[in-house]
């Protein structure tokens, strides 16, 4: 757990396209600078369209809004909302860990289950999704790259691994993108109902779900899912169960004010990657069991 | 060729630390293929030397082993977002594939990033050929080449339709043999419209494809004699569909390697391929040849039983285009293996240039006054310091002989290839 409560900010899909076309109130680098100024842990980009609840189309894909700000700006987390029955996890996996490389150790991924019922499906979809791209990310270790001029070794390449995982989804790997800063770049998943809650605790780093259906002995720590009301919730509210909140924007004219509000609030410097920010123990390894080296030295 | 004022089309091909095989032990490299600041710099001469687009390509899984240079890592979309931040003009050209990726999906992401960079995005297209890709998304037997070109021209269809939903609020309603997709994208059009094509298979089917639909074709062309003769084929594909022979631009690859001197080029050359291992490159002309070429005697001619066309062509899981590149220079030359290796230095099948800037120039003017090319994929040996070179001493001489813009004088990548903007866009204001 984490001293301070985390605070996080959530742009709707909508907003996003708003921010990022041609009439935008908050062109790119403006808002990459308030984000960095406003304190905020992390900004999720499209929480919207990964809702169970909600589930809005895409108007602006949310890893180009995320890798924009992530190059306007330094210490702002971006959180990627993707839908893992759109986005392959290979690819995703790719993607989330050229981004993490790309922003120094900032970024994240809401995952989620939006089904077209009312009732929640078990999640063993995006469960796998999560799973495949953990162990992706272990499967081209940073020591493998010891670009060693002498010897003409860019990577120890015999340390490239498959994965061959064999779930929902069937994923042989390597990963052609090497271990992200981060290792591990934090899960987190918005749980909207009891089911989905238990699901996404066993699964997600990170939590977001309304204050009533955290539970005392969840795994993951849990941040409280809000919708901007005008003003920053009270702070005691994150303390006890909870590790923090997040707060949903619906309109592109309320960024801004929500971000120079925040900016009010003092707070003391975070930690440089977004998985120490959210207070998240350091990753356990997710592949186990003998290793296959794409290319064995013969 | 006899448009008035013709000018060369030039982008850059950022192979991470550069082609070179040792590209990444100079101008501290080691690191480049993971740093946004690299892709960023580079980006930023490209714009400053008045190139046209900045191209990255891609495959979703290894190509090569990256034991003896970088491997192409980082997502394209990743970087050219990256570079889409810091820069105002260049294009942005990423690489994406039919084989592997949802279309709806890359229809989002790719007009997402058009419109965020103020319409400078062309999507390059390509088929996946690698079987070692193809199990990271659970198939075990890659498609045919004729299956995998049916479904790339259903993908291209669709995405281009989800394209065209956005512009005109008509929902797409697709119903083909490997795609079934319906609905509109709910992202808005860019100020051009949505995305260019770019195409890059070399086979014959590729020409097709990329004649009836590409803006850009990227070949790869080792004589100027099978230049000509693919240049008019894709112009020739383009007519029978019904298009301008202007509205496809032919654009093969060029590694270039630069120095005052003849003499100091060959050594720079030379430098960064010290100590590479005698067979770098061995497995990936096996690919391209469908023979075991560790079989063969390497300093013997190269048989014609191997140059000849692959036995189980729909099978054959190489590069069709990279293998008529090959087989082309072969047959010109004589090579044995041995010297083929050397000649390829690493690459599939890209032309070098290795000499002064004249020389790079003369050769550029050459091929484009030819009709072989109408410009050229940039492949510089290493970077920074192989487009620094270019862009200050090339480019130029390319402006001097009137070949070459001084200035960008559009704001949107359509315009500057000169490619139609999709019905209902207006013409934009720079």
């Amino acid at each position: 757990m984490v001293g301070h409560p985390v605070i996080g900010i959530d742009l709707d899909s909508k907003v996003i396209a708003e921010l990022f076309g041609p009439d935008s109130p908050l062109y790119p680098d403006a808002l990459a600078r308030l984000l960095d100024d406003s304190g905020v842990d992390f900004v999720v980009f499209g929480g919207d369209t990964v809702d169970s609840e909600s589930s809005a189309p895409t108007r602006f894909d949310a890893s180009i809004a995320a890798t924009i700000v992530a190059a306007l700006s330094h210490r702002v987390g971006l959180v990627v909302a993707a839908d893992p029955r759109l986005h392959h996890p290979y690819n995703l996996a790719r993607r989330l860990a050229s981004l993490d490389h790309a922003s120094r150790g900032r970024v994240g991924w809401l995952v989620g289950s939006p089904t077209a019922t009312a009732e929640f499906d078990g999640g063993a979809l995006p469960a796998d999704a999560v799973l495949v791209a953990r162990k992706l990310w272990e499967s081209f270790p940073a020591e493998s790259v010891v670009a060693d001029a002498d010897r003409g070794v860019f990577v120890e390449s015999e340390q490239i691994t498959f994965i061959d995982h064999d779930g929902v989804f069937a994923v042989s790997g390597p990963l052609n993108v090497p271990e992200p800063p981060q290792r591990k770049p934090p899960v987190l998943w918005r749980a909207r109902s009891e089911p989905e809650f238990a699901a996404a605790t066993n699964v997600a780093d990170v939590v977001i779900a309304p204050a009533h259906l955290a539970r005392v002995d969840g795994a993951a720590p849990v941040l409280d899912a809000v919708d901007w009301q005008g003003s920053w919730p009270p702070r005691d509210q994150s303390l006890n169960r909870l590790a923090g909140t997040v707060v949903r924007i619906r309109e592109a004219g309320e960024v801004e004010r929500v971000l120079e509000t925040a900016a009010k609030q003092p707070r003391p410097p975070r930690p440089s990657f977004l998985r120490d920010r959210l207070g998240v123990p350091p990753a356990r390894r997710a592949f186990d069991g003998p290793r296959r080296s794409l290319f064995p030295v013969s | 060729m006899t448009t008035p004022n013709r000018q060369v089309i030039l982008n850059v091909n950022v192979l991470d630390a550069g082609v070179a095989p040792r590209a990444w032990t100079i101008d501290d490299t080691a690191n480049a293929f993971l740093d946004p600041a690299h892709f960023v710099r580079v980006a930023k001469t490209a714009e400053r030397g008045t190139l046209d687009g900045f191209f990255l390509a891609d495959s979703p899984g290894f190509w090569d082993n990256p034991r003896v240079k970088p491997p192409r890592a980082l997502e394209p979309t990743t970087i050219l977002a990256t570079v889409a931040a810091h820069t105002r003009h260049i294009g942005l050209i990423g690489t994406a594939s039919t084989t592997f990726n949802d279309p709806y999906e890359l229809a989002l992401r790719f007009l997402s990033l058009d419109q965020a960079s103020g319409g400078r995005v062309a999507w390059n297209v390509v088929t996946t050929y690698a079987p070692t890709v193809a199990t990271n998304f659970g198939i075990h037997e890659l498609p045919d080449r004729d299956t995998r070109y049916a479904r790339a021209a259903e993908f291209v269809e669709v995405v281009t339709g989800l394209w065209e939903s956005s512009v005109t609020g008509v929902p797409l309603d697709f119903h083909g043999e490997h795609l079934d997709v319906t609905g509109a994208l709910a992202v808005a059009p860019s100020p051009q419209g949505y995305p260019a094509l770019i195409q890059a298979g070399g086979s014959a089917a590729g020409r097709e494809l990329a004649g009836r639909t590409a803006h850009g074709v990227f070949t790869a062309e080792l004589t100027l004699a099978a230049g000509l003769e693919h240049y008019r084929q894709v112009k020739e594909a383009a007519v029978r569909a019904g298009r301008h022979p202007d509205a496809v631009k032919i654009l093969p690859g060029l590694i270039t390697v630069l120095g005052s001197t003849e003499q100091e080029a060959i050594e720079r050359h030379e430098r960064l391929r010290a100590n590479t291992p005698v067979d770098f490159g061995a497995d990936r002309l096996t690919a391209t040849l469908g023979v075991d070429i560790r079989a063969l005697d390497w300093d013997a001619p190269i048989p014609d039983e191997v140059l000849a066309a692959p036995a189980d062509a729909a099978n054959y899981q190489g590069s069709l285009g990279f293998r008529e590149s090959v087989v082309g220079l072969v047959r010109e030359r004589g090579l044995s293996i041995r010297q083929l290796l050397r000649a390829l230095n690493g690459s599939g099948g890209h032309r070098a240039v290795i000499g002064t800037p004249e020389q790079v120039a003369d050769s550029i003017e050459e091929w484009f006054l030819a009709g072989a090319a109408d410009g050229f994929n940039l492949m510089p040996d290493a970077f920074p310091s192989g487009l620094d070179d270019f862009v200050d001493h090339v480019v130029p001489i390319l402006r001097r002989r009137g070949l070459f813009r001084h200035e960008y004088a559009d704001s949107t990548l359509r315009e500057r290839l000169g490619v139609e903007l999709p019905a209902r866009i207006p013409v934009p204001t720079a």
